[in-house]
This record gives structure tokens, C-alpha cells and sequence, in this order.
């Protein structure tokens, strides 16, 4: 976002207050400065020349989901998101990298600690997967923070990654035919889902050349890392021209959302653009007419997740309520409560913990008091952050990915 | 640390900041205009508020209550420093009783939660700004908010029962009462209901409750012009119905949703009246009929009739869209709410059509022409200081012209720091002073969210 966009957003914003009725983190904390509006006041003070502290900006901006929901409740589509991402960058090159950030950077461009780090929390073999994660992934941005907090869950590393089995090369010449993103996180972490998920894509392709969606990187402020992932995710899936599927609600909204603005007045618009129309959610691909219903997990009650990076397509979120219920009949437990934040919020993660924390552990204890046994979603960072707060909490409530319990036969009619 | 630090950590704990980042998001409202105070705190209750008075007093620093700033006259900006009193923490729904039909609550209940809560159990608070969603009830009552369902349910004032205040002495003061009637004494509370957070600060309100109407329909009716949608609203009103809500949509509103619209806009409609009816079925059925049949002795371009939540909330969405698409016009917006005796509506409106064509500045109308109350939107590219002096001069103009035909320059916003410089034209010297001398009573050290309403 370039200076102009800034101030153009900024003079977007009337100050309304309509942001706060949908913050995760003003109903937790019960504070302006939580939410979008506050912070919003704070940049445009910036702008206006007032200093700050040292230090107190830091914090301040760290305090955020990144989760997008008052983008989209804004009434004067202000990009708060964008806002936020660019603060944090303008912060961490002006007053230096917060701690767990900080942490994160020598992770990332000395991947010798990374390994140690991984090597000291008990997984070996997660040392010879770490070399290939992309320095711009999440996986990275977490592990450091594994340093001060003992109580934390680490995904035990599978032996291959997805795109390790299954990428294809992408040449030129594939055509229209369906393309797979499969994020860092489920690609190195949960391969399982992708081998679901490609189940519900016929013929599709994973090109095995992509890499993170950048996400983990724009919301540390890490401005260049992010048009680097960008830039190469959209010149290797230009190799194609049929649409994306995308199983993880984080990516789909950086790849969607975050790509065009990325470019906006620069050259790579157009093509940034044109890559973004071709990002779909993969629940696009489980079209409830697709399939016979019921009978699905027997006696199992499942509850919907609802990513907040989903918010966006509000047709898709009632298309998956329309399949789980196909499915499950009266064992969908629906409520308010399906809307509710896990609290993960990437970065977030890191420097919030505690908050973090309670939210997840809250959701989880929520859906164990209605007697959910698995609660379903579709982001990566969310399955990760739910496990990780059940695990915490002792429920025995599991969470998995829609794709892994929504059956693929086609129906013959 | 200074010592009033001290004395306000010792109050609040952690429940208080002082950093910049945190005062500067307290500093602001709605209105966009901001002052930044010296400190933030978060009471949990009205001792610690009493108790911060006291502090307050000592050292002659301002205190500002604040609900969720989504005012419209920067009655919570702290114009002279001091501390800002947030009510973000103090958001409890003490108590819904089914019997007397009231609710007791904490000042920092958001509105819509109240509703919400109330209507889960066949209950109903009628009071519905837009604003609904995030404002809270302590500053609807500082502001007596009121929206579209205030032409057959009255406003904020009309649900206030009873009221706990914090005083600027820092003494607790109850007014009201806890019955649907209740004579004793000055109406103390009907006086805090609307004083814009300076004579008091409430800490608690009891308020009252309705049964919720069983069923409600919705229609969207299409007239040619802004002047006969306001017609009418006049026909509608002789034919002795009272819909909950009749909303107008005036003609430069309706252009400017049109490329936009949730609903298909017919050709040659230039405005439209959105109207709620509610009550029980048969009722409803019966007033549903008896708008159209008042509608018919004029031209009108489209009649829809919605009674199903999806197909009224797509009406709705109508209504809705005009606020976002006004930034299409122009960057900056001057939002009045003049109000006037609603058979005086069609002359005011064609009166601020004549000026905006004179002055080629865009105004945009739309609101609750049902109560006469009317958002009249003057567009303006603010960074302009030609088109400012300029709006200025409408604005005095559409003042003068609202008291002129009896009616008044803010309905529901208030006068807060926006309206200052006006009051003169609508508020005769002599009411000034008195109100000032109020002032003076329950505030004498002007504490108390002070530098709001009068002139200095
Ligand atoms: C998008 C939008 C739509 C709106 N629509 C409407 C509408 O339809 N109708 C309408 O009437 N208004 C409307 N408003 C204006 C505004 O929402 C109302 O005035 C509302 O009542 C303000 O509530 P708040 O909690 O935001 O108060 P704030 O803005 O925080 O404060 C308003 C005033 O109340 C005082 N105050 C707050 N809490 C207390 C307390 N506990 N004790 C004493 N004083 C207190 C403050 O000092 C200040 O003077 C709208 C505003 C927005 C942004
Ligand atoms: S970001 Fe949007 S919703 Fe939030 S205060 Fe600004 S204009 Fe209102
Ligand atoms: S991105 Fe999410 S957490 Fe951050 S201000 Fe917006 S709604 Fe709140």
C-alpha cells in the first residue's frame, strides 16, 4: 500500500464505529484500541506527524487477528487489513522487529536455529523438512515462539510433504484444467487434508513450484517477503489457466484479497489481478447436490467452524451449512457460536498468546458443553490453533478439515 | 508518576491507561473531531466513578463519559483534556423482568445486545438508531437517541424509568421511578435524558419494555418526486394508521444507490417511502390495506409488500445502501437531523432541493419523515475551503428555514461541540441562561464533560 492508498483510506473511514460490533478482539478485551477504528485513529495521527513512544507502537499493532472481519463489515470498504499490515511494516523497519519476531527472522535466514529448535522439541525428523518450508511460511513464524512457552503442542512433522508426493511440475500447456494451492501449513503439516481434498478435484493439478501465500510475512510486516511469495505464486500458476482451488480460508483470502492490492498501480496489476479471479474456495468443489446424503460418520455430532477469512463469501458459508445439514441431518449442531473467533490470528499467536489462547480454549469448551464431537472447518491456521487449544483443555473434541469427513461420490442420477 | 497518576492507579488498578496510543483511540467520536485526554479509565462500578470525582474535584481535571463514541456531535470528545470515563466494562444486563416489563442495566450494554436479549423472550425496547449494533444505552439516554420505529414508539426518553447517577461531587444520586406512573417531585430524570453527558454520569437505568408485535410487514412504495413521497406521509398519517417506521429515500439518495441497489428501482420512481407496519396478523393485514388506499390519490410508481424476514430485509437493505454510496458524491459529509412538524416537510424539502440547485452543492436526504425527522446530507470535498464557507451558508440557511416553520435543528444527535455555534438561532437567550444555571447546580466546578452544548 502506497502513501496515497493510505491516506485515501484513512479519509475513507468516517469513524463510525460500525467495526466494533464485529472485532473478535473488542468483545474480548472490551477496548476501542482492540478494534479497527482506534487503530485507524492512530495511523492517521502518525500521519499527521505525532511521535510515539518507543515501543508502545509495537505492541499496539501486534494487539490484531489481521482476521479481516471489519473489512468486510465496513460500510466504507476502508482496508483496514492492509492498514494494519503496512503499520506493522513501517514499525518494525523504523523501531526494530518485536521479539518473537525478531526470533523469527534469524529462523528464517539462519535455518540452522530453526532446526535446533525443532530438534530440541523432540521431533527429528522434522529437521530435514524444515530446509524446504519457505522462509515466508507460518511454520516458520511459530516455531520461535516454541522457545519461551513450554506447555505448546508442535505438530509432529510428517515424513514427506504433499507437494514432495504429489506436486506436479507445472509446464505450460495444462491448460484449464484445476489447480490445487495447497498452503504451507497443510502441505508440510497435514498433507493428510490435501489428499482429501484432492479427492473433491478431478484432474486437478498441485503445482509442486508454489510456496506460501505470504500471509505470515505481510502480517510480521515483512513487506518484502510477501511480493516475493506473491510475485512467484501468480508467474507459476500463470503456467495454467483453469481455476484455484484453495482448501485453507487464510490463503484463499491472500491470494484473493491481499494479491491486487499487493500490486495495485504497479505493473503486475493486471496479471494480479487476473490470478486472483481465479481463486476459489475449494468448498466451491463440495456442491451438496453432489452427493447421497446422510449416513456420513454414524452418531457422530459435528458443529461448523466459520474461518474468519471466510466472511468474504458469505454464499459459500451458507453452502456449507446447506451440505453439512444434507449430511447430517439434526447431528449439525448450529448456533451463534459457530462465528466465534479460535483466536489464532497468525502472529497474533506469538505476541498475544495468553488472549489467544482463552479464545480457543473458550471455542473448544463451547462446542464440548454441546456435546459437538468433531468441530469442521476449512483454514489451516484455525485446525491448527483448535487442536491445539482441545489438546490444552483436555475435551476430547476433534477438529478436521470439511474435505476429510464430506464423502466425494458423485451421485448417479 | 505524578501523583494524580498515582491517585487514579490506586482507583482503577489496571483498569486505567495513560500510554498515547490508548488516549489517542479515546480521543475521537463519529464526527471525526478529536482532543486528545490525558487518560483512559475502565469503572467496573459507580464507587470507583464517585471515587474518581473526588480526584477530579481536587485537581480540577475534566471528566468525560464515553459509551462506544459513535456520537454525531463530539459530545465525547474531551475538548479540554482530563480523564475519559469508558463504559466499555460495565456492559451487564442486570436484570429482564417479564411482569413489571422493565430491564435494569449497566450504562455500557450495547443497544443491540439489550434487543437481542429482551426479544428472545417475546419482549421489545423500541428505541433503534442505525447505530444499533455497537452504540450503548448510556449514550443513548446522554444523547435520547432515537430512529425509524420513533414514529409510533417515541424515543429513548420514552423508556427511561428510572436512573443511578454519579454527581460531579462525587455523591450517588437515584432518580425516577420504578412504575409506569410516578409524580413526586421534579422529573429529575426526564432533565438527565438528553444533558449529553454534563450533568450527570449514569451508572445504571431501569427501562422499560413492551410485549413484541407479533408480525410486521414491510412496504416499499415509489413516488415520482421527494414532494409526494412527502404527500404521502401526510395521507398516510390522515387515514389514522400509525406504521412503526415510515423512512423517505429522497431522490438524490435514490440515485445514488440505483447503480448499487439491493432492489430493482422502477423507472421514474424518484424517491420512496419504506414503511414497517406491526402489530398482530390480522391487524397488520388491515393497516397494510389502509396505506395503500392512502396512497392511491396520488401517482404512484411502485407498491411492494413484504412480510417474510428475507423479503423485508431485502427492502431494508435499500434504506441501508444510501449511507456507504454517499461517499460516491463527495468526501465529506455534514450530517444534520433537522426535524419539523411533519405537514411543514414538503415545503422544507423543496426548499432544500432550490438551495442545493442554487449553490450546486449536493444534499442528500433521506430518514424519518414519519416524525419529520429528516438526514439532510450536505456533500462537500472538506479539503475545498471555498465549498466549506459554502455549506456553512446552507447549513445557517436550512437552520433558519427548520425553527421558522417550528421545528428544531437536531432531533436525535445533539448539540455536543457540532452544534455550538447554533443553538442561538433555535434557544431563546433566556432558556440558555436557564439551562446554564442547571449546569452550574449539579456541576459548579464545570468538571462534567465540559465546553459542551453552550457557547462559551
Ligand atoms: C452509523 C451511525 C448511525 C447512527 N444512527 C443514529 C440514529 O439513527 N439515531 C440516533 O439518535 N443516533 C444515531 N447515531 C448517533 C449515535 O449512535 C447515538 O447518539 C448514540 O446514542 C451514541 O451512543 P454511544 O454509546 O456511541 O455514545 P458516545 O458517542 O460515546 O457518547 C455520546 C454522549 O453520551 C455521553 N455519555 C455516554 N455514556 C454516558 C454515561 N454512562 N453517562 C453520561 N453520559 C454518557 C457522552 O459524554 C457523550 O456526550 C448514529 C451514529 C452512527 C455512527
Ligand atoms: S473502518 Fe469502516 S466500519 Fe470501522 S470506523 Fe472506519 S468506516 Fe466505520
Ligand atoms: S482485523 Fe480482526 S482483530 Fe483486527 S481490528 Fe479487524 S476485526 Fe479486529
Amino acid at each position: 500500500m502506497n502513501r496515497v492508498e493510505i491516506l485515501e483510506n484513512l479519509k475513507r473511514c468516517a469513524r463510525c464505529g460500525k467495526c466494533r460490533a464485529v472485532c473478535p478482539l473488542v468483545a474480548e478485551e472490551k477496548r476501542e484500541s482492540s478494534g479497527a477504528r482506534g487503530k485507524v485513529e492512530v495511523i492517521q495521527v502518525m500521519e499527521e506527524g505525532l511521535d510515539f513512544p518507543p515501543g508502545e507502537l509495537s505492541s499496539f499493532f501486534d494487539n490484531c487477528l489481521l482476521c479481516g472481519r471489519c473489512e468486510v463489515a465496513c460500510p466504507n470498504r476502508v482496508e483496514t487489513v492492509s492498514l494494519f499490515a503496512q503499520a506493522r511494516s513501517h514499525i518494525a523497519g523504523k523501531q526494530g522487529l518485536p521479539l518473537g519476531k525478531r526470533a523469527f527472522l534469524a529462523a528464517s535466514t539462519a535455518p540452522g536455529l530453526a532446526w535446533s529448535i525443532a530438534a530440541k522439541a523432540g521431533n527429528a525428523v522434522a529437521r530435514a523438512f524444515l530446509e524446504k518450508i519457505p522462509s515466508e511460511s507460518g511454520i516458520f513464524y511459530r516455531i520461535p515462539s516454541f522457545l519461551p512457552s513450554g506447555g505448546r503442542l508442535i505438530p509432529r512433522l510428517p515424513g514427506k510433504s504433499f507437494l514432495d508426493e504429489k506436486g506436479v511440475s507445472l509446464e505450460r500447456g495444462v491448460e484449464d484444467s484445476p489447480l490445487l494451492f495447497t498452503g504451507c501449513v497443510f502441505n508440510h503439516v497435514y498433507p493428510e487434508v490435501l489428499v482429501d481434498a484432492v479427492r473433491h478435484l478431478e484432474g486437478a493439478i498441485p503445482p509442486r513450484e508454489q510456496t506460501c501465500c505470504g500471509l505470515p510475512a505481510y502480517a510480521a510486516g515483512d513487506m518484502e517477503r510477501a511480493y516475493s511469495a506473491a510475485r512467484k505464486n501468480i508467474s507459476i500458476f500463470s503456467r495454467g489457466s483453469g481455476p484455484i482451488y484453495v482448501p485453507c480460508a487464510s490463503c484463499l483470502y491472500t491470494l484473493r484479497e491481499v494479491y491486487p492490492r499487493l500490486f495495485a498501480g504497479s505493473e503486475m496489476e493486471r496479471e494480479a489481478r487476473e490470478f486472483s479471479a481465479r481463486i476459489l474456495p475449494l468448498e466451491e468443489a463440495l456442491a451438496p447436490s453432489r452427493f447421497s446424503g446422510t449416513g456420513v460418520l454414524e452418531g457422530v455430532r459435528v458443529a461448523f467452524h466459520r474461518p474468519c477469512h471466510l466472511k468474504l463469501f458469505p454464499k459459500v458459508i451458507s453452502g456449507v451449512y446447506t451440505l453439512l445439514e444434507e449430511l447430517f441431518g439434526d447431528r449439525l449442531v448450529r448456533g451463534e457460536w459457530d462465528d466465534a473467533c479460535c483466536g489464532f490470528g497468525g502472529t497474533f499467536n506469538i505476541s498475544n498468546y495468553a488472549t489467544s489462547s482463552r479464545m480457543g480454549e473458550r471455542k473448544i469448551a463451547l462446542a464440548a458443553e454441546k456435546g459437538v464431537d468433531i468441530i469442521l472447518t476449512s483454514c489451516s491456521g484455525c485446525i491448527h490453533h483448535l487442536r491445539e487449544s482441545a489438546a490444552r483443555s483436555g475435551f476430547p473434541v476433534k477438529v478436521l478439515h470439511l474435505s476429510q469427513v464430506v464423502p466425494a461420490a458423485r451421485v448417479d442420477t | 508518576m505524578s501523583s494524580l497518576e498515582r491517585r487514579i492507579r490506586d482507583i482503577f488498578g489496571e483498569r486505567c491507561s495513560f500510554s498515547l496510543t490508548e488516549r489517542v483511540a479515546y480521543s475521537f467520536d463519529a464526527t471525526r473531531q478529536r482532543a486528545i485526554p490525558d487518560c483512559v479509565v475502565f469503572p467496573e462500578n459507580a464507587d470507583e466513578v464517585g471515587e474518581l470525582f473526588r480526584v477530579a474535584r481536587e485537581s480540577r481535571i475534566p471528566v468525560v463519559p464515553r459509551g462506544a463514541g459513535s456520537g454525531f456531535s463530539g459530545g465525547t470528545v474531551p475538548v479540554s483534556g482530563g480523564v475519559v470515563v469508558s463504559f466499555e466494562r460495565m456492559d451487564r444486563i442486570l436484570d429482564i423482568d417479564e411482569v413489571n416489563l422493565v430491564a435494569r442495566v449497566e450504562p455500557g450494554v450495547v443497544l443491540g445486545n439489550l434487543q437481542s436479549a429482551v426479544e428472545s423472550m417475546g419482549l421489545f425496547y423500541p428505541p433503534d438508531p442505525s447505530s444499533r449494533d455497537f452504540c450503548t444505552i448510556g449514550g443513548n439516554i446522554a444523547e435520547c437517541a432515537g430512529g425509524p420505529s420513533g414514529f409510533k414508539y417515541g424515543v429513548t426518553k420514552d423508556y427511561v424509568l428510572a436512573l443511578d447517577n454519579v454527581l460531579p461531587s462525587g455523591e450517588f444520586l437515584r432518580t425516577g421511578v420504578e412504575t409506569v406512573k410516578g409524580v413526586v417531585g421534579y422529573n429529575l430524570t426526564s432533565l438527565i435524558v438528553g444533558s449529553e453527558g454534563t450533568l450527570t454520569v449514569v451508572t445504571g437505568a431501569t427501562l422499560k419494555l413492551l410485549p413484541k408485535p407479533e408480525h410486521v410487514e414491510t412496504l416499499l412504495i415509489g413516488f415520482r418526486s421527494t414532494e409526494e413521497a412527502c404527500r404521502g406521509v401526510n395521507e398516510i398519517i390522515r387515514k389514522k394508521v400509525v406504521p412503526r417506521t415510515i423512512e423517505l429515500i429522497d431522490s438524490t439518495a435514490v440515485e445514488c444507490v440505483r447503480e448499487f441497489s439491493p432492489v430493482d428501482i422502477p423507472d421514474g420512481a424518484g424517491a420512496f417511502l419504506l414503511i414497517d407496519v406491526d402489530g398482530f396478523e390480522s391487524d397488520v393485514k388491515a393497516q397494510v390495506r389502509r396505506v395503500k388506499e392512502a396512497v392511491t390519490s396520488l401517482p404512484v410508481v411502485s407498491l411492494q409488500v413484504e412480510e417474510d424476514p428475507d423479503g423485508r430485509e431485502s427492502l431494508w437493505a435499500l434504506r441501508r445502501a444510501i449511507s456507504p454510496s454517499l461517499l460516491k458524491v463527495n468526501p465529506t459529509k455534514i450530517n444534520e437531523d433537522i426535524t419539523v412538524p411533519r405537514a411543514r416537510l414538503p415545503e422544507v424539502m423543496r426548499r432544500v432541493r432550490e438551495l442545493s440547485e442554487e449553490t450546486g452543492i449536493p444534499i442528500v436526504n433521506f430518514g424519518h419523515a414519519g416524525d419529520g425527522n429528516v438526514h439532510v446530507n450536505i456533500m462537500i470535498d472538506g479539503d475545498d475551503p471555498a465549498q466549506v464557507k459554502k455549506a456553512e451558508e446552507v447549513l445557517r440557511e436550512i437552520f433558519a428555514l427548520t425553527v421558522s416553520v417550528g421545528g428544531t435543528i437536531s432531533g436525535e444527535h445533539g448539540v455536543g461541540i457540532s452544534k455550538k455555534p447554533y443553538i442561538g438561532m433555535e434557544l431563546s437567550p433566556r432558556q440558555i441562561e436557564v439551562m446554564k444555571r442547571l449546569k452550574r447546580l449539579f456541576d459548579p466546578d464545570n468538571i462534567l464533560n465540559p465546553h459542551k452544548i453552550f457557547p462559551d
